[in-house]
């Protein structure tokens, strides 16, 4: 893969204390380092946030390296160290999307250490012409949209969405779990805005980007208005109009998401797969993983979640079934996150890829454990491909009818766990599964309570296709908790690891209250469902 | 000899219908399912947009019926069955058994004084209680009771037997039996009406949940003289004078998920309400949660504007999404979304709720539609196709009138009734264009 004249391009991030004195002085000194190196200067190695590191190489860096002092020896205190951990989680990340980890390096050289700059230089520079290029993914292509056509399309989605049929009746805001917190917003006044031909905002409406589509509009409003979808349209036309989210993790994930779609690389997604679990390479059933690897490596600081367990234990689940399902190395994301942060192109590639795995495993059936994962081929690729003839299932409608046809056991529980179950937006009101997962809960002997918002009613995780985390979403987020801890479980159920990773994250923040009151484990029913076959 | 003319239910519309064609010659047989002719009118406390008596407009029409002598009443019966076609119909009526001699029985009410068995009254949409044996409201027509063998212990566990024992006129049998009646008929009215949708099937509104949370016409019972509080505006929780008042109009109309329609009187009959409201407690705070204002008629939007200006009633264009609990038994918290640009959630408290559920045809315009094979439209009317004749149904010599067509007000269903009785002699003559 090494052609003969690449050069590559290297990024280098240099603290303002130690790596940037160290490669003046290099300069200074007339050693010669490779002029490859683009060097750009930071306050602390710390500084540097991954989601910067990873478009980098999404944009066209072929390696980044980053330059701090030395262990111990920080302005201040800890940055390098942090800079450390956090290259290591970017390094794990770039072996699951399948870029060599070497990509990233950091480096830990003295003010003083001039040569040793130079040599760090001409090393990396040198094992990153090794490897050759990375791949380079261009931006989305952007429409120059005449305001004319920007009113056309505005129609088109309140055409398609039933928003025309919207009476202003305000439910849909009394209702939002995003508008009680973040007194600006306001789903109605989105919809009347565009109603009015009030286009000229959308190039900078924030408010699009701030609505969790977690569709309890859509489950309130008495004229079936599709305001998620409502949402989805607009911020796809936004988009064009260069009116971009703020995400959270500053758009790490999308860029990771990007690549799938845009690189064919070699990813190494099935680490998880141990021994012990039976899987195959085609077959009947189908088992979409999702991103739970690239979570695992995103999160690796929140150990508890240990999100590819799921994984394992789905695989358990169906083995105990009998069921042999077959995954795949050359999965790819969804495309949830891209679609709904308005970048369709990217989605459609990676809809095609997904759809051409499927296609060539043979699968009759399709078996998911993520609910957005189900949601996005369910509506999603349903809206935009035609020739989907396999069958699309939710984990737990699979385990109930397993276990209604005798096919699988759950043994009893020892002791009897009182457990309550969150429903997550995209499991619940987007696919309409309520009863499954409760009727497993059930048959797992544990003890089901319900929260006060639960079903259709159930309350929102606080953030969707990492957009707008905020202090409206923590909120959420604190409340929700707190509704679990009420009920008196010992542990919360979901299905989702999106639910579990948001509410995980505000629970181990500085509250301004006793920590007690939202202090709840959160779980993955897959697992425990696996825990229970493994009789633990 | 004079034509038979069928007319099933005894609403206004019934009524008017029977009346129009008794005076035309015809002789009328009026069907009502309940022991009494009124309907829905017949609860109502008063009309809008004059607010005049709803009972002392309907009262002299019922007893009119009972009199006249080209009207035959069938109380307490249903239609069995209908065969044939224009002009010769053949209808057999049910006429339930009511266990009351009616030739005996002078409605002096002895019985009902010593039956120990009590019951939520119909009339009364539950808020207060009737007796096994019972005359529906003190306007009768006819004035004679009626025993529901349902709750009557004689007649379900042969005990009791009070009625027999202090009844003077001998009119209690229990033995008695209902019997058929077979007529011809040349041409069959439908007046059947609406009911109220049962507002427990949305719990967002709080309807059976919260104690504060009536519906419209038990609103309506609550501020009638002769209803269960005697005229006195009180909530149902502590039996105390409410300040802050609130309506939800549209609940489970105009919405796709329940009933498209708009139920059409609702509008105008929250403002009534509203304004007899502020008449019986002069401090009372109102709040109408409406859609659009539906103020189609003459005096309409005049009445309104009364409501606003004179009444101080505070009109929120706005639909609540959530009723709760208020702090305690009393009272509730409404959810609702400020209208106007910056629409902004808030919660507000109120000490009672007043629901306006969707009218729905009533449930005999399905099972009469079944019996007589007739069309009905997507919302459950019958359908009346011909734009000419806006009373004929889809079935020649089957005429519609009131709410089971389409929804509308009293004096519209009694335009309508006039309108299908001289719609009937037309037919009759000869005229069919």
């Amino acid at each position: 893969m090494t052609d003969d004249n690449f050069e590559p391009n290297i990024i280098a991030f240099t603290c303002t204390w130690c790596g940037y004195p160290s490669a003046n002085l290099a300069g200074v000194n007339k050693i010669d380092y490779p002029a490859n190196v683009k060097i750009i200067r930071v306050m602390c190695s710390g500084s540097v946030d991954p989601a910067v590191v990873m478009q980098a190489l999404e944009r066209g860096a072929d390696g980044i390296i980053i330059i701090g002092c030395l262990i111990d020896n920080c302005h201040y205190v800890e940055g390098n160290k942090n800079a450390e951990e956090r290259a290591d989680r970017l390094k794990r990340l770039l072996n699951v999307l399948g870029l060599d980890s070497k990509r990233i390096r950091t480096e830990w050289i003295n003010a003083s250490e001039r040569v040793k700059f130079a040599n760090a230089m001409r090393e990396f520079v040198d094992e990153i012409r090794e490897l050759g290029p990375a791949p380079h993914i261009p931006a989305p292509k952007r429409k120059e949209l005449t305001s004319e056509e920007i009113k056309k399309e505005i129609s088109r989605i309140i055409e398609d969405t039933g928003a025309f049929d919207c009476v202003e009746c305000g439910k849909c805001t009394s209702v939002c779990p995003v508008a009680r917190f973040d007194t600006e917003f306001a789903p109605r006044t989105i919809v009347l805005r565009s109603m009015e031909g009030i286009t000229d905002n959308l190039a900078n409406d924030k408010d699009i980007w701030t609505c969790s589509t977690c569709e309890m509009c859509n489950s309130m409003c008495p004229y079936k208005v599709n305001y998620s979808g409502f949402i989805q349209g607009l911020r796809g036309t936004a988009m064009q109009l260069s009116n971009s989210p703020v995400c959270s993790q500053g758009g790490l994930i999308q860029s990771a998401i990007r690549i799938m779609a845009g690189a064919d690389l070699k990813q190494n997604r099935l680490d998880w797969v141990t021994e012990d679990l039976e899987i195959a390479e085609k077959g009947d059933v189908f088992y979409f993983v999702g991103c739970l690897p690239h979570f695992d490596a995103i999160f690796a600081d929140r150990e508890y979640l240990e999100l590819t367990r799921t994984a394992q234990s789905a695989v358990k689940l169906m083995n105990a079934a009998g069921i042999k399902p077959a995954v795949s190395n050359e999965e790819r994301c969804c495309g949830h996150d891209l679609v709904w942060s308005g970048d369709e192109e990217n989605f459609l590639k990676l809809m095609d890829k997904n759809l051409e795995l499927v296609k060539n495993s043979g699968a009759k059936k399709v078996v998911f454990t993520c609910p957005e994962c189900i949601r996005t081929f369910e509506m999603d690729y349903k809206d935009f491909a035609e020739d989907i003839d396999f069958e699309i299932v939710h984990i737990s409608d699979l385990l109930v009818q397993l276990i209604d046809e005798g096919k699988l056991s759950l043994p009893s529980m020892a002791d009897e766990i009182i457990a309550t179950y969150h429903d997550s937006c995209r499991l619940g009101r987007h696919m309409g599964i309520y009863d499954s997962p409760r009727s497993l809960i059930e048959s797992a002997g544990m003890k089901l309570v319900e929260m006060e918002n639960t079903r259709e009613k159930s309350a929102c995780c606080g953030v969707s296709a990492w957009l707008s985390c905020n202090s409206a979403a923590m909120r959420m987020q604190l409340e929700r908790l707190e509704e679990a801890k009420k009920t008196g479980a010992e542990v919360m159920l979901t299905f989702c690891p999106k639910c579990r990773i948001h509410l995980s994250c505000a629970a181990n923040e500085e509250l301004p209250f006793d920590r007690e009151r939202v202090n709840i484990i959160t779980k993955d029913l897959t697992v425990a469902l696996a825990e229970l076959l493994e009789g633990k | 000899m004079k034509e038979n003319v069928v007319v099933i239910g005894a609403g206004i519309a019934g009524i008017q219908a029977s009346l129009d064609l008794a005076d035309m010659g015809f002789s009328v047989h009026l069907i009502e399912k309940t022991p009494s002719i009124g309907g829905h009118m017949a609860q109502l406390d008063k009309t809008f947009p004059t607010n005049d008596c709803s009972m002392c407009i309907l009262s002299p029409k019922m007893i009119m019926c009972a009199e006249h002598e080209n009207i035959t009443l069938h109380t307490y019966s249903e239609v069995d069955s209908i065969a044939g076609d224009f002009p010769r119909f053949k209808v057999g009526i049910r006429e339930k058994a009511r266990y009351i001699d009616l030739n005996r029985c002078t409605g002096c009410g002895d019985c009902v004084a010593k039956c120990p068995s009590k019951v939520p009254s119909e009339f009364e949409e539950g808020l207060s209680i009737r007796k096994a044996i019972y005359l529906p409201f003190p306007q009768a027509v006819p004035r004679k009771m009626t025993i529901d063998a349902e709750n009557c212990r004689k007649i379900k566990d042969n005990k009791c037997g009070v009625c027999l024992k202090v009844c003077q006129a001998g009119a209690v049998d229990y033995d008695q039996k209902g019997r058929i009646v077979e007529l011809d008929a040349a041409v069959i009215v439908i007046a059947t009406g609406f009911d109220l949708m049962d507002a427990t099937a949305l719990p967002q509104f709080g309807y059976g949940i919260c104690k504060d949370v009536v519906s419209s016409m038990q609103f309506e019972r609550i501020l009638s003289a002769s209803g269960p509080t005697g005229g006195h505006l009180v909530r149902p929780s502590d039996d105390k004078e409410p300040v802050n008042l609130a309506f939800v109009q549209c609940v489970g109309s105009r919405d796709a998920k329940n009933h498209l329609y708009c139920s059409s009187v609702c509008c105008m009959y929250a403002t009534k309400e509203s304004i007899l409201a502020t008449e019986h407690a002069p401090d009372v705070k109102i709040t109408i949660f409406y859609m659009d204002m539906r103020a189609v008629g003459k005096g309409f939007q005049e009445f309104v504007q009364r409501a606003k200006k004179s009444h101080g009633v505070r009109y929120v264009r706005s639909r609540p999404a959530k009723v709760q609990q208020a702090n305690g038994d009393n009272g509730v918290l409404v959810s609702y979304e400020t209208p106007g640009m910056t629409g902004e959630p808030v919660s507000e408290e109120y000490d009672m709720l007043i629901l306006c559920p969707a009218l729905l045809p009533s449930s005999s315009t399905r099972e009469i539609a079944k019996m007589l094979d007739m069309e009905l439209d997507d919302d459950g009317f019958f359908r009346t196709p011909d734009i000419r004749y806006p009373t004929d149904s889809s079935k020649k010599g089957i005429l519609i009138c009131g709410f089971s067509g389409a929804p509308m007000d009293i004096p519209d269903s009694v335009s309508q009734a006039s309108g299908v009785a001289a719609r009937t002699a037309e037919l009759l003559s000869g005229g069919d264009r």
